[in-house]
């Protein structure tokens, strides 16, 4: 199941193998992981805990490198953190000390630039997750929705072409996660970005993407690939289909065959 | 949540209750230890020289109040320089420990080494090798008053999560824009308790150099007027003493006020 790598990939990953040496010697994370992502496609993975979901991630985003195999963002090789991606981690990781608007022009003066420049990009965005009116509060003055909105505008500040995100409605309630779920597709849909969703829930995982990527438990491989043709926009009410119980049960065996999700 | 921070309330009848008993209550503490004080002295009989009575420690304070003021401002000087050289000299060392674990395993047993040595011993040689003015003091203060800056800007520049410093190094940052833009703010909070302990520190550090090696300040006053016997003037110079080391606490704490607001600690202490 080689994907041929375009020149026109978002994320093209050949061959990608990573290795580390710990405590117990090398182990091996990752085992030869062939991945191509189109321009605005939403892929998103799941697997069992450990299985190097989070290590793809940083490979994608320039924080590890390969031990094997090559990495390449919209055609380039990657050779470190790059100005191409978004992140969002499970944790809102915003800066106590920051209003909102602050913490989500944080990459503007981390790149060195202007933030005047951006603060009306930052503004629109704040908007477009619905924190109209919140600016200038402090993040301790936010719940853990808002605070993870707040997260996703600053992965989004640059108007990256491609967002990563770890988990990102890990540690949100069951209800606010159905609902960010339901706002991420409407962002996405609205911004074209292409996105790369690490998760453990099988249903955010059918209900967002256009193709579920299976993972195998350490040495991670992929190992099944479910494409998901539901019309769009979904409803949350989609959910509840027999379509989309079908794909979950396929995410689900090809899971299990694997040995489980945790 | 969701509405924010409304105006708040104008104090309420207990609210100005609550806040005058904030005040009167350790004033009232303070007046139960004077009269405590006072109440032993007369009641045992103590003579003068071993333990004055509170009215005579104060009649000597307005009386020779030229001479005290001189000498605490002589102490207050060695204080604020040896507590300045020990925030600048200890925030360094914190970031270079932190920053490169080489230099931790070599520096960090000489920091620690360094408290191990009592001061006392040493001063005198700082005055050899300093000479009789300034610079022997500030060296023995700020070698009582860096360590817990180093101590606890080292554990706060520490404690950033991975993921935050992964978030920013994706971002693009740098080393040094990791210390400015996370770890530095981050640590803020055990800077700033590492101050607090620094600046009482720095109020022991200045006494013990100027019993050794110095003819002004108020180590040099509690020295000469306990060889005397002068119990009142004894007194007189700890409480300024007091005075100056609750009121450069006090500063510190101002001062964290300003700078760290969001903080829990800060924001709990309404």
């Amino acid at each position: 199941m080689t994907a041929p790598v375009a020149l026109a990939d978002v994320i093209g990953l050949a061959g990608v193998s990573l290795a580390y040496s710990g405590k117990a010697g090398t182990v091996l994370a990752l085992d030869r992981i062939d991945l191509a992502a189109r321009p605005g496609e939403f892929l998103a993975v799941v697997g069992p805990s450990g299985c190097g979901k989070s290590t793809l991630l940083k490979l994608v985003s320039g924080l590890l490198a390969p031990s094997a195999g090559e990495v390449r963002i919209e055609g380039r090789p990657v050779r470190g953190p790059h100005a191409s991606v978004g992140v969002v981690f499970q944790s809102p990781l915003l800066m106590p000390w920051r209003t909102v608007i602050e913490n989500i022009l944080l990459p503007i003066e981390i790149r060195g630039e202007r933030t005047a420049n951006y603060a009306a990009a930052a503004r629109q965005l704040i908007e477009l997750v619905g924190l109209g009116g919140f600016a200038d509060r402090h993040p301790y003055e936010l719940s853990g929705g808002m605070q993870q909105r707040v997260g996703l505008c600053r992965a989004l500040v640059t108007d990256p072409p491609l967002l990563l995100m770890d988990e990102p409605f890990g540690a949100l309630d069951a209800m606010t996660r159905e609902q960010m779920n339901a706002e991420l597709q409407r962002i996405w849909m609205e911004r074209q970005k292409t996105v790369l969703l690490i998760t453990h829930s099988i249903t955010e995982a059918v209900y967002l993407a256009d193709r579920v990527l299976v993972m195998s438990p350490r040495p991670g491989r992929i190992i099944e690939e479910v494409p998901i043709s539901l019309p769009r926009p979904r409803s949350l009410g989609m959910t509840e289909t027999v379509e989309f119980a079908q794909l979950a049960n396929q995410v689900r065996r090809a899971l299990n065959a694997a040995g489980g999700i945790d | 949540m969701l509405s924010g921070a409304q105006a708040l309330p104008a104090p309420t009848e207990a609210e100005w209750r609550r806040r005058l008993g904030n005040i009167l209550l350790p004033l009232g503490l303070m007046a139960a230890v004077i009269f405590a004080w006072w109440a032993g002295v007369k009641f045992f009989g103590i003579p003068d020289y071993l333990l004055p009575s509170p009215g005579a420690v104060a009649e000597r304070f307005v009386k020779d109040h030229d001479l005290l003021f001189r000498h605490a401002w002589a102490t207050l000087s060695v204080i604020l320089l040896g507590f300045a050289v020990s925030v600048v000299v200890g925030l360094g060392l914190a970031l270079l420990v932190v920053l490169n674990p080489l230099a931790e395993r070599m520096l960090m047993p000489l920091v620690v080494g360094s408290q191990t040595i009592p001061k006392v011993a040493i001063a005198p040689l700082f005055v050899v090798w300093l000479g009789f003015g300034l610079a022997p003091k500030v060296a023995v203060t700020f070698l009582i008053a860096f360590f817990p800056v180093v101590i606890s800007a080292v554990t706060g520049l520490k404690s950033v999560e991975n993921d935050m410093l992964d978030l920013v190094r994706a971002m693009g940052a740098r080393t040094w824009k990791q210390v400015w833009k996370v770890r530095l703010p981050t640590a803020l909070p055990q800077i700033f308790s590492g101050f607090r302990i620094a600046i009482t520190s720095a109020v022991v550090g200045a006494i013990v150099a100027e019993f050794v090696g110095s003819d002004s300040g108020l180590g040099y006053l509690l020295l000469t007027s306990t060889a005397t016997l002068d119990g009142s003037l004894v007194w007189s110079a700890l409480l300024m003493l007091v005075a100056i080391g609750i009121a450069l606490f006090v500063a510190v704490v101002r001062l964290e006020k300003l700078v760290i607001p969001w903080h829990v600690s800060v924001r709990n202490a309404g």
